[in-house]
Formats: structure tokens, sequence, C-alpha cells
């Protein structure tokens, strides 16, 4: 068993939310909402929603 | 629906491009897949961070519209997050994990309480914290592994051979 790797994956979303389906970006946007909406517009189903830090964001410690 | 034996969780590489660490290592998270179930069965997955030190389950706002809950104005709390004071109401919610990379039907899902922020979007969509996941499984988290173990609530009990009393001042240990 190897860590889940994202950060190569997700190079380019920085910022942004995103959603993750098999591993694949399947939606990206400014906001969780956006994401979710575009995800239902398309009928993906199952697919994980995160968020990617920004670059020059500081590392998170808790909740931050 | 199988109760949890032994679900281990790899650890997630933060989703960051900029490695944190001096020698390029990335920093790696205890976090999983959840999936929040609404009361009128809408639903959404989302990664969630595993946080020992959170005495919360807290959730962003955005999954509230996402599996239309209802957060109760009675049942609200302010905290210190993130450099300010952030409102939350808390409801209640069906959570649902299954073991990684297993087939869909097998799962467990259980009541929790769930504080949603009412404005500030927190980094994580979820952070599973003491109330609503740690007090309903057991869960090892082993930087060495670099994963997460979830087991049945009392596997603790069985393994160290102890039983915390309780106080009648306290919350009640968690019984299903």
């Amino acid at each position: 068993m190897e860590p889940v790797r994202l950060a190569e994956k997700l190079r380019g979303f920085e910022g942004n939310w995103v959603a993750l389906k098999g591993g694949e970006v399947v939606a990206a946007g400014r906001t969780a909402d956006l994401v979710m909406k575009e995800i239902r517009s398309k009928r993906i189903d199952g697919a994980t929603i995160l968020r990617v830090p920004g670059e020059d964001e500081p590392e998170l410690v808790g909740l931050g | 629906m199988t109760a949890p034996r032994s679900w281990v969780f790899p650890y997630v590489e933060e989703p960051h491009s900029k490695p944190r660490h001096s020698d390029g290592s990335p920093v790696l998270r205890p976090a999983l897949e959840v999936t929040l179930v609404g009361p009128s069965g809408e639903q959404q997955s989302v990664l969630a961070l595993v946080d020992s030190g959170c005495e919360h389950t807290l959730a962003a706002p955005f999954l509230v519209r996402a599996i239309q809950a209802d957060p109760d104005p009675n049942r609200e709390l302010y905290l210190g997050i993130g450099g300010g004071s952030r409102q939350i109401r808390f409801t209640d919610v069906l959570l649902r994990i299954g073991p990684s990379g297993a087939a869909a039907e097998e799962f467990e899902e259980w009541q929790a309480e769930v504080g949603f922020f009412t404005s500030w979007e927190p980094p994580w969509p979820i952070i599973l914290g003491q109330i609503g996941f740690f007090d309903h499984f057991t869960v090892t988290m082993n930087r060495y592994s670099q994963a997460l173990a979830v087991e049945a609530f009392d596997e603790f009990d069985k393994r160290f051979q102890v039983q915390m009393r309780e106080s009648e001042d306290r919350r009640r240990r968690f019984r299903p």
C-alpha cells in the first residue's frame, strides 16, 4: 500500500476546488458549489470533491 | 452494510505542487473518502481530514446545499478557527465510509452530529473529529506505515484490556 499521490495530478489547479473520479479530475472551479453544479449537470456519480491549496498558501495546521 | 474489521486507508498526499519539507518530500495527511447523505437521500462524497485534535465533526457550507441538510439554529456554536470566530450550526447527518478500493456495497454508515460553517469555507470539505467519528470507531494513525486503520468502536477495549469509567457529568461512552 502506498500513499495516495495527488500533487502531480492536481498541478495547475492550485487555489481551486476539484472533483476526482477514478483518480482523474472530472471537474474544477473556483468554488465547491461550481464543481458540485458541474458534476451534477454532467451526471457524474461517485466523484470526490476536495480543495487544492493555493501556491502561496501556508501549510495547514489542523483546521488552519 | 458490514462492520469494519480493520479497514486500512493510505495517507493522502497534500494536493499541493510545492514540497513542504526541506528534503523535498510531500506532506501526507490522514484522510479518507466519506459520503454525506442528507435527509432526502441527496449525497455527496468528499475527501475528509481525520483530525484527532478536533472535538467536533465540521463541514463546509456547500455541503448543506449538496445534501439539502437543515442545520439547527438552536444548536449553534462559535469556534476560533483560521484566525477568526466562525459560526457553526449542527444537525445529524448520515455518514458513510467504505474500505479503500473495495466494492461499493461494502460500507459502514452511521448517524453523526455534524457542524456546518455558516459562511466560512474551511480548507477541507469535512473534518472528522472526536464527536461524530472517533466516538464511533477505533482509529489508529501510523506515520511509519503512512496509513490509518478504522476498526469497530470496542476494539480499543479488547486490545488494551481497559475500559474507562463513565462519569455523570460527561458524555456517555458511545453505544450503537
